[in-house]
Order: structure tokens, then sequence, then C-alpha cells
């Protein structure tokens, strides 16, 4: 792998994010993390852009910035929502009907796609309540786990996105302590949420990823309401963060690596 | 009149058969490819599920047919960890694209070899591919043959463009399918 192209998936990502994210408000960060997507997916599957199913992410990041630019919930979270059934919809219209009949996938798609749904509103709403550094910080140890999960799941392309949206985050995080601004954080959320979901189910019905990593992934943005129910925010980001951890062990164990290709 | 028509059924059965059907012996087929790795070794592998069949037309090679599917999932490479790699979408992805298959169009006669033209279905494109076929054999019973194609191919042309060059894993690979058919 042309460690070129590796560091150009990561750093083209954060400086146009970064760039954006010197704007405030809801859109500059909705539209920064979208952008982040779209390099990212530009770069890595650039040979690849019509077979790779994980390409198409970049219509779910497309579909969910003008989502993360609302700034009523009860219209962006129904939407919100609705958005969230395209990932699993991407994906699982790819694989082929030897593996999931018609009737399976509409199985998997409206479980996936209600995990995903739960996720993202999950997120959104501690998103729109904390509203401080730890947030972006916690959501970039989220997409760099996620990735390094996918990474051992065998499967780079996924690995090398879900980093494209960490970079993002990265940006995001420097700019919320520069130049704190809830609304921009918020705002990227519905972006992250879906797309890192996106990469998640691709990682599992296409690659290695365990699906214990996968549900773990896909289920972690719901530990950020052990921190709100038992009122110990310092809970929020660990229990967010720790079934990260194991979705990693997991796939290692279940991948342990090998040198080369 | 009754012994003329016997006599004609005779010969009837007696007259060779030129066009045969073979079924392709998953067992005693091997497909097997050879690629450059890092730009060092020439790395091998093979896949372990292949079926088809072989129609053979000796008098007219217009009327043969060599239909041949791979399944993705069985390559085999001696490590479980990179053949994972290998069914990712970061080269065959075979959750997708789950069958290589080779279907020909033409087989010509070419020295006391053959020449077989033909569509190869791979990583989910198509394109045409042309190989040297040779018989290699059949068997005292006459109910077994053997085949070998050898043949390359670039695997960028079908779309597999992911860590390509000497910091991966070469474009060119050469293809051999020594294939082992029973009388369908």
């Amino acid at each position: 792998v042309d460690p070129l192209w590796v560091l150009l998936g990561v750093a083209v990502p954060a400086l146009l994010a970064g760039t954006v994210l010197l704007a405030k408000g809801r859109a500059a960060g909705s539209f920064a993390l979208a952008l982040a997507v779209l390099a990212g997916v530009l770069i890595t599957f650039r040979e690849s852009l019509s077979s790779e199913v994980a390409a198409r992410l970049a219509f779910v990041a497309l579909a969910a910035t003008p989502v993360g630019a609302i700034p009523r919930p009860w219209i962006r979270l129904p939407l919100l929502a609705v958005v969230s059934a395209l990932a699993p919809a991407i994906v699982l219209y790819a694989v082929p009907h030897e593996t999931l009949s018609v009737g399976q996938k509409l199985g998997w798609g409206t479980l996936e796609a209600a995990i995903v749904a739960a996720s993202a509103i999950s997120i959104d709403l501690w998103a729109a309540r904390w509203q401080s550094f730890t947030v972006p910080i916690s959501l970039w140890g989220f997409a760099s786990g996620g990735s390094a999960a996918v990474l051992l799941g065998h499967y780079l392309g996924g690995a090398l996105l879900a980093g494209a949206v960490a970079a993002g985050l990265g940006a995001l995080a420097v700019l919320s302590w520069w130049r704190p601004s809830p609304e921009r954080l918020q705002g990227a959320v519905p972006v992250v949420a879906t797309v890192l979901a996106g990469v998640w189910l691709c990682s599992y019905h296409f690659a290695d990823l365990p699906a214990p990593s996968g549900f773990l992934l896909g289920l972690a943005p719901l530990g950020v309401w052990v921190g709100e129910l038992t009122k110990r925010r310092w809970l929020t980001p660990i229990a967010l963060l720790v079934p990260v951890a194991v979705a990693i062990a997991l796939s290692a164990h279940a991948n342990p690596s090998y040198s080369g290709e | 009149m009754k012994k003329l028509g016997f006599v004609a059924l005779a010969v009837a059965l007696a007259a060779p058969v030129y066009a045969e059907t073979w079924k392709i012996d998953p067992v005693h087929t091997n497909v097997i490819f050879k690629v450059q790795h890092f730009g060092a070794g020439k790395f091998i592998g093979r896949f372990n599920e292949t079926s088809g069949t072989i129609n053979w037309d000796d008098q007219d090679l217009s009327k043969s047919k060599i239909e041949v599917e791979v399944k993705v999932d069985s390559v085999d490479t001696h490590d479980a960890k990179r053949d994972g790699h290998l069914k990712s979408p970061d080269f065959f992805d075979a959750k997708q694209f789950p069958t290589i298959a080779f279907t020909s169009t033409k087989v010509e006669k070419d020295g006391d070899k053959f020449k077989v033209t033909g569509d190869l279905k791979l990583h989910g494109e198509t394109h045409p591919v042309t190989t040297g076929f040779e018989i290699t054999g059949k068997s005292t019973k006459g109910d077994r043959v053997g085949g070998e194609a050898i043949f390359k191919i670039k695997r960028t042309e079908w779309g597999m463009k992911k860590m390509v060059g000497n910091d991966g894993v070469g474009d060119e690979v050469e293809l051999t399918i020594g294939i082992e058919a029973t009388k369908g």
C-alpha cells in the first residue's frame, strides 16, 4: 500500500473539513463532515468507485448533510431516522441473492436500520445536551477505534474511509476547542453517525468484521445514555468507547494479523 | 427389407461418436494463480471449488464449448488470514462477486493443440480472453479426459485495481487451469 495515498486519505479530509469548520453554525458542521467523507471516498476508492459498495456511502453523506443543518429537533430527528435506513439499503442491495434472500435482506435491513437510527439519534441528543469538547474527542475515538476493528477484519478500504471520518472529527475537535460552536458540532452528527454505521455494515457483509464486533460498533453510541440515566456524565465517553475497545479485541482475536497482502 | 433395416441399425451403432459432453471433476481439477508479491517472489494460490462442462466435437470444433465456474470463496493460499483479505473488497470482493466464470465462444485447432477464446467474468466484469488449450490425456477406459490451459490476465482490466505494483501485488496474473472431466 502506497503510504502517500494513506496520508492523503487522512490529511485531505482533515484540511477540507478544518477549512469549512472555520465558519460557525450547523450547516458548517454538516457540510464539513460531508466534504471529509467525499474526499475520503474519492481518494480511497479512486480506482474502484463503480464496484466498491463502501464508495456509495458518499450518497449517505449527501443525504445526511441537509438533515444536520436542520435546527429543530422534531423535524431533524424523524428525518435522521429515515436517512438511517439508507446505509443498510445500499449495503444489502449489493449482497447477492445467493447469500441473502429477499426476506432475509428485509429482516436484516429492518434490524440494521433500527440500530443505525437509534444510535444516530442518541449521538444527536447527546451532542445537543453536552455541547462540549468531549463530544468530538469521544466521537474521534469511536471512529478511529472502529477503523482499527475494520482493518483487523481485513478491509483496508473500509478502515481508510472510517479514518477519513475520524480525520474530519479531529479537525472538528481542534476547532471546538479553539473556536467553540455547539451548533457546528451538532450539525456534524448525522453525517458522522450514518456514514460510520455504513462502514461497519460493509465490513460485516463484505469483509471479515465479526458479527459481535459489528453489533458492538453499531450499538456503542447507545452507551451515551449510561451517563445520562445514572447522572454520572463522566461515564458517557467510557460507555461509548469501551464497546469499541471490545470490538477491536474481538476482531483481532477472530482475524490474527499476517504480514503483507 | 427387415434385413436392410437391421444392417442400417448396426452401422449406426458402430459409427464413432464425435461430439461428447464431459463434466468437470472438481476433485481432480485445479485452478492455480501465480502473481508477483511486493515486486519480489512469484506467489502461488489456488481455488478449491470448480465446476463446469465441456461439450467437445472433434469433427466440428465450432460446436465445442467449454464452461468453467470457480467459487471465489474457495481461494486457498495456505494462510487463512490472507485468504480472508483476498476475499474482502480490497481484492476479489467474494461476497459481492461470488463466482469467476469462463464461457468459451470459439474453439480452434492450433497445431497439435487448440486455441480457445471466451468471456472471463471476474470481479463483476466480463472481458474476452484467448488461451492455448491442450488435451493432456484420456483414461484407458475412455471415460475420463484431461486438459490444461495456461494464460495471463491483467487484474486491473477486471476492476481489481487496489494494491497494485511493487508495494503490493502485481497486475499480471498467470492462471493455470488443469481440468479433469468425466463423461457427463
